[in-house]
């Protein structure tokens, strides 16, 4: 069973990190319930929230506003912890292919989530973010 | 639809030269069609000519809406996914190789 995670730690990391490209992690934000979750290497956005969101229910574009993709980009430090040096929120296969749109509140707000969460983790966040990135592209008018 | 992926891929870049190297391999672009060669030469000419991830974020956005909204046929994110595992790494920068990964 996926589960949701409270802090970016190193399990995590270990567990989900390197998705697609070297030192990144993918999460999905549920903007109702805070809760933040970590997408597996080998699964897509759109199927990993329809397996933990909507399950054998038809996936609706209202709700799927709701679930909102993060980017974390890791690099390694030479003391092993890492460091976050970009946070790239609201894109992902949900938006180009499936047309999940967010209301821009909602984009700021997870990626405001997204930042505390890494902060409470085991990496170090970067002051200055090499990316630190809201996409709007996508975004619905509030 | 040519013209407004070049819209969107120069909205931050509007050098003479990179439009005229974007222009050249759009053009020869059938509607719901890309082939794979046209596909890494447009993400080469993204990689030549833009300078950071958020530009390079951009076009690459640009080209990806363009491409899954003109693709006929319902599997078109398979057919983004088909065409993005095409590319020729090799000769990419990490930027695109990152921003690209976002894309699905």
């Amino acid at each position: 069973m996926t589960q949701y995670f409270t802090s970016l730690s190193r399990r995590l990391i270990n567990k989900f990190g390197n998705r697609k490209v070297p030192g990144r992690v993918s999460v999905v934000v549920d903007v109702d319930t805070k809760k933040i979750y970590p997408v597996p290497r080998t699964i897509e956005h759109i199927d990993f929230v329809r397996q933990i969101f909507f399950g054998s229910e038809e996936v609706c574009g209202e709700r799927l506003s709701r679930y909102i993709p993060s980017h974390v980009d890791i690099e390694p430090t030479d003391n092993n912890s890492g460091d976050a040096i970009g946070i790239i929120t609201g894109v992902s296969g949900l938006e180009i292919s499936y047309g999940a749109r967010h209301l821009v509140k909602d984009l700021y707000s997870a990626h405001g989530m997204v930042k505390e969460f890494v902060e409470r983790g085991d990496v170090h966040l970067r002051d200055s973010l090499l990316e630190d990135i809201v996409v709007e592209r996508y975004a619905l008018q509030d | 639809m040519t013209e407004r992926l070049i819209d969107g891929i120069v909205k931050y870049n509007r050098s003479l030269e990179f439009n005229q190297h974007l222009g050249v391999v759009l053009d020869r672009i059938e509607r719901y069609d890309m082939r794979s060669d046209e596909f890494n030469r447009v993400l080469g000419v993204i990689d030549t000519h833009t300078s950071n991830e958020d530009v390079a974020l951009d076009c690459v956005l640009a080209l990806a809406d363009w491409y899954t909204g003109n693709v006929v046929d319902q599997r078109r994110y398979i057919s983004w996914q088909v065409l993005k595992n095409s590319l020729d790494k090799g000769f990419l920068s990490a930027k695109i190789r990152r921003v690209i990964s976002l894309s699905g």
